[in-house]
């Protein structure tokens, strides 16, 4: 039980992806590591709600996809951000931090 | 691009996408020391279903609300077809009563051609009938009228002429005075005593040019005998 890994948060993979994307395109395998590294592999996304979540992005504009190559000579969708992708990272950021904000101030870690 | 080439544009992206996680899967557990054949197999199973995966994806990129709006594209399509059957059911059913309501009126039509014919004959056949009564009538008013025989009586005989002379002509003709019927001579037509314009006039007078102002008997009376006639007298039968 030691090495369960919490679940994401509803809501909280679309901000994770979005960020993980401000570095650069990146296919759909890649984002999930990348997710699970910068998390000091504590966060471990469900790579079944993964795919639908980047065709959800792409849909609203958020992200566009292209077929490119990947390290392992294999043919990979990579996922950029847009414009529009970015103006949503920072409002749901901005929303983030005012919620995590509000959690820590009830749990009374928050610096008061 | 149709609904069709993207469905299946759509959902080979996402196999190929998915076949791409399973294989970067594999290899990454494989680099750990599992066997390629565990690792592909524990690879999918982290994944998790993949037909519900790509389901969700479909629904995701809006696949379903395309595959909704091309029902309704076959709804109504199938709908105007059945409303164009029936259309065409109906307009035949129209056309058949329309035939079948002219040949009533032919009929009909016929049936009244036939009875005004045969009132026509009826009243045609009437007024024949009238009419050979009518003549019926008159024809037996005239039988009641007209003479026996018996009561004209025989011809005269011609009186014979003396030996030598010539044969007498005489003409007798049957004459109608009224309701008197009688043989008379034809000389008696001139005869004095006569009802004036009664008679008519004799052929001899009549071919002899402007003496027929004097009757034949006055002629005679002037005038000797004709050898024909050696006593001068008249006949009157």
């Amino acid at each position: 039980m030691a090495d369960r890994k919490p679940e994401l948060l509803p809501g909280t993979l679309d901000l994770l992806v979005l960020r993980t994307l401000q570095a650069g395109p990146q296919h759909g395998f890649g984002i999930a590591r990348e997710i699970q590294r910068r998390s000091g592999e504590v966060l471990a996304v469900e790579e079944g709600s993964l795919y639908p979540a980047l065709h959800r992005l792409e849909r609203r504009g958020s992200i566009e996809a292209e077929w490119g190559t990947s390290d392992s000579n294999r043919k990979a969708r990579f996922y950029s951000l847009t414009r529009a992708g970015r103006t949503e990272l920072r409002r749901q950021t901005e929303e983030w931090m005012r919620l995590s904000g509000a959690v820590q101030s009830v749990l009374g870690l928050g610096a008061s | 691009m149709s609904a069709r080439a993207w469905r299946r544009d759509d959902e080979v992206e996402i196999d190929l996408e998915l076949e791409f996680h399973v294989a970067e899967a594999t290899d990454e557990l494989v680099a750990q020391g599992v066997p390629r054949e565990v690792a592909r197999e524990r690879a999918l199973a982290k994944l998790g279903n993949v037909s519900r995966i790509r389901a969700e994806c479909r629904r995701a990129r809006g696949g379903d609300e395309i595959m909704v709006v091309r029902l309704q594209w076959c709804a109504i399509a199938l709908l105007a077809l059945a409303l164009g059957i029936l259309g065409l059911h109906w307009n035949a059913q129209r056309k058949e009563h329309e035939l079948e309501l002219a040949y009533l009126r032919v009929e009909l039509a016929s049936e009244r051609l036939a009875a005004s014919e045969r009132e026509l004959a009826v009243r045609t056949a009437a007024r024949l009938l009238e009419r050979v009564e009518a003549g019926a009538g008159v024809l037996g008013r005239l039988v009641e009228r007209a003479p026996s025989p018996s009561d004209i009586g025989p011809a005269p005989a011609a009186p014979a002429a003396p030996e030598g002379a010539l044969m007498p002509v005489t003409v007798q003709m049957f004459q109608l005075w009224g309701d008197d019927l009688r043989w008379v001579d034809y000389d008696e037509l001139d005869a004095p005593g006569q009802p004036e314009g009664s008679a008519p006039a004799p052929l001899e007078t009549q071919r002899s040019g402007g003496e027929h102002s004097a009757p034949p008997s006055a002629r005679q009376s002037d005038e000797p005998a004709a050898p024909t006639d050696p006593d001068g007298e008249h006949r009157e039968r």
